[in-house]
């Protein structure tokens, strides 16, 4: 269960992210960036609540190409990040090799990605086995369908590799809905594998219940409803938006602190200058 | 074309091997090595089972070294790669060549840029064993091409011990993937196919690992009165021609190129343009057909063996 001080934590995270994809947003929308940006705006509360649940583990982020939370969310320089999407190959994060897509930090032990859609799967889990310490592995629902992405997870479960695997379930692949693409549930199929799943929303209080339930230290599958504002790439809205988490969240966060400090969270929040 | 040509090499041919130790137990030595003294990993299928990859690693049953993975041919390397990222050394088995269509996909989209675009080392050797001759489109070619394509990538192809203890020496040193091809013929060889000879007419350059018995091949020539010069190409990419090679072909009337991978598109085609701006002596190029080969004996892929070689050398050289 989340702590008043971790879930202070995570709604911090939360609008940092958000103020930062929404400078990216408007440098978008004004056509001053030329690289495809994949902007996570309405997904922030899961990268938010991850790195507040293992701010002071060891661990490796092997994420995807909508990856500006997590390298936010665990501490990566946003003016770094900033510079990769701008095309600033002395300033940007990945020297203009990783764009939006192949962000990497090694401060953060934060894997690039190439491109190719469930890569970090097999990455994540083959450096695991080899390291023994824990990756966070996060994909899309998408993801999960690709012919290599099973094999590895089963791998996790053969070795009990201590992983996260968070699978951000839009549910679309780009514009197509998962019920046009397959008959079966991603936490369903893994947990046959033999890896322990949950299907949750994105709150952070199901997320910290959920890794709390890691037995033994193996491996977990996060399946997490959420909604993304923008469409897969660019700045175009993706229309129906059926729950606003930060408003939900930060009701929750407002009833469990003083008065004085939730309003001085939300100054802090409108302070970012980017 | 991203071949880079090492013209000044200091590498002899015609390397001997004072202890009559085939390449196989040399690789096998390596691994065993490369398990118990450098806690290493060796990923692949099979591995631990019937003839413990043609008898090329130690047979020490449950080594915790030795990863079996499940059978998925994408999933499989890319498990590999993922654990070259740890800094620990990774050897990656492909039992045939025909898998690569399927194995490079992690090796070309992850491990051979990891240390340009992501900062990151990916120490891994792929193993890519051919077996042109057997069975078969996917147990039988050889697909060295495909993985040429591949920006950042070295491949090599030994085929004697003593390139095979300088392969592996390069991989201890440097912290890069490797692509190794090599061929189930070549794992008796104590010396490999190479020849030299003061004043060749012919001068032969062997791309990956294959099957040419070249004493065999001497003596028919030899009959026809010609000499010839026999070299194998270890290092492909980068290009690195032996010197005795370069040296060999200023005296010879004919250059071929052997390679038993497809002709069409191929490594050998680019080898020979990269030789044409370097001599005047004509090349010609000595490969598979681009099919898939079958089962019955006349659709198998056709090893090049002496013979193969000579007929085509005759009828060449007779069409000027």
């Amino acid at each position: 269960m989340i702590q008043d001080a971790e879930a202070i934590k995570v709604l911090r995270r939360a609008y940092f992210i958000e103020s930062f994809e929404s400078s990216v947003l408007a440098l978008e929308e004004q056509e001053l960036i030329e690289i495809p940006v994949y902007l996570g705006l309405g997904q922030e509360f899961i990268a938010a609540s991850l790195a507040t649940y293992y701010e002071n583990a060891q661990i490796a982020i092997f994420a995807q190409h909508r990856a500006h939370s997590y390298y936010l969310a665990f501490g990566g320089n946003p003016g770094a990040l900033k510079a990769e999407i701008l095309g600033d190959i002395q300033g940007g994060c990945a020297r203009g090799f990783g764009g939006s897509v192949g962000i990497y930090s090694k401060e953060i032990n934060m894997f690039g990605h190439s491109g190719l859609m469930g890569e970090q799967i097999y990455l994540g889990v083959g450096w695991s086995f080899a390291s023994k310490l824990r990756s966070l592995i996060v994909l899309g629902d998408a993801t999960i369908e690709e012919d290599y992405a099973l094999p590895a997870i089963g791998f996790a479960a053969k070795h009990n590799l201590p992983i996260t695997f968070v699978c951000e379930d839009n549910g679309y692949a780009v514009l197509t809905p998962t019920s046009k693409r397959r008959s079966w549930s991603a936490s369903q199929v893994v947990n046959a594998y033999g890896v322990k799943s949950f299907d949750i929303d994105d709150d952070p209080n199901q997320i910290f219940k959920a890794l709390d339930a890691i037995e033994n230290g193996g491996p977990v599958f996060l399946n997490i409803r959420t909604q993304r504002k923008n469409r897969h790439v660019g700045a175009h809205l993706e229309g129906d938006i059926k729950w606003d988490r930060k408003k939900l969240f930060e009701a929750y966060v407002c009833n469990r602190i003083e008065p004085a400090d939730f309003k001085a969270l939300k100054e802090e929040s409108e302070s970012y200058e980017w | 074309m991203n071949l880079q040509i090492l013209k000044h090499s200091k590498k002899k041919v015609n390397r001997m091997n004072g202890n009559n130790i085939d390449l196989r137990t040399h690789i096998k030595n390596s691994m065993t090595a490369h398990l118990v003294e450098n806690h290493g990993l060796i990923f692949g299928h099979n591995l631990t089972d019937v003839g413990w990859v043609a008898g090329t690693i130690p047979q020490i049953p449950d080594h915790v070294g030795y990863v079996e993975l499940p059978i998925s041919d994408i999933a499989g390397v890319g498990l590999a790669v993922g654990a070259s990222l740890a800094g620990k050394p990774v050897i990656f088995i492909s039992r045939y060549q025909g898998y690569l269509w399927f194995n490079l996909a992690p090796i070309a989209t992850y491990a051979a840029i990891a240390d340009k675009v992501f900062e990151q080392e990916s120490w891994i050797m792929v193993r890519s064993i051919a077996d042109d001759g057997a069975f078969g489109p996917i147990a039988s070619g050889t697909y060295l091409s495909l993985a040429a394509q591949i920006p950042n990538l070295d491949i090599v192809s030994p085929t004697t011990p003593e390139e095979w203890g300088e392969i592996w020496s390069h991989f201890l040193h440097n912290r890069k993937p490797i692509f190794v091809s090599e061929h189930r013929s070549s794992y008796s060889n104590l010396q490999g196919a190479a020849l030299n000879s003061d004043k060749p007419d012919i001068v032969i350059l062997s791309i990956g690992a294959n099957a040419i018995n070249s004493e065999k091949l001497k003596s028919l020539l030899f009959e026809e009165k010609l000499d010839c010069s026999i070299f194998n190409l270890l290092w492909i990419k980068p290009l690195e021609f032996p010197l005795q090679f370069l040296e060999s072909l200023s005296e010879a009337k004919h250059c071929f190129i052997l390679d038993p991978s497809f002709k069409d598109y191929g490594l050998a085609q680019s080898v020979a343009q990269v030789l044409s701006e370097l001599t005047s002596v004509p090349i010609s190029i000595i490969a598979s057909k681009q099919e898939f080969s079958g089962y019955a004996k006349e659709l198998r892929s056709s090893l090049i063996t002496a013979e193969r070689v000579f007929n085509e050398l005759k009828r060449v050289m007779k069409n000027g």
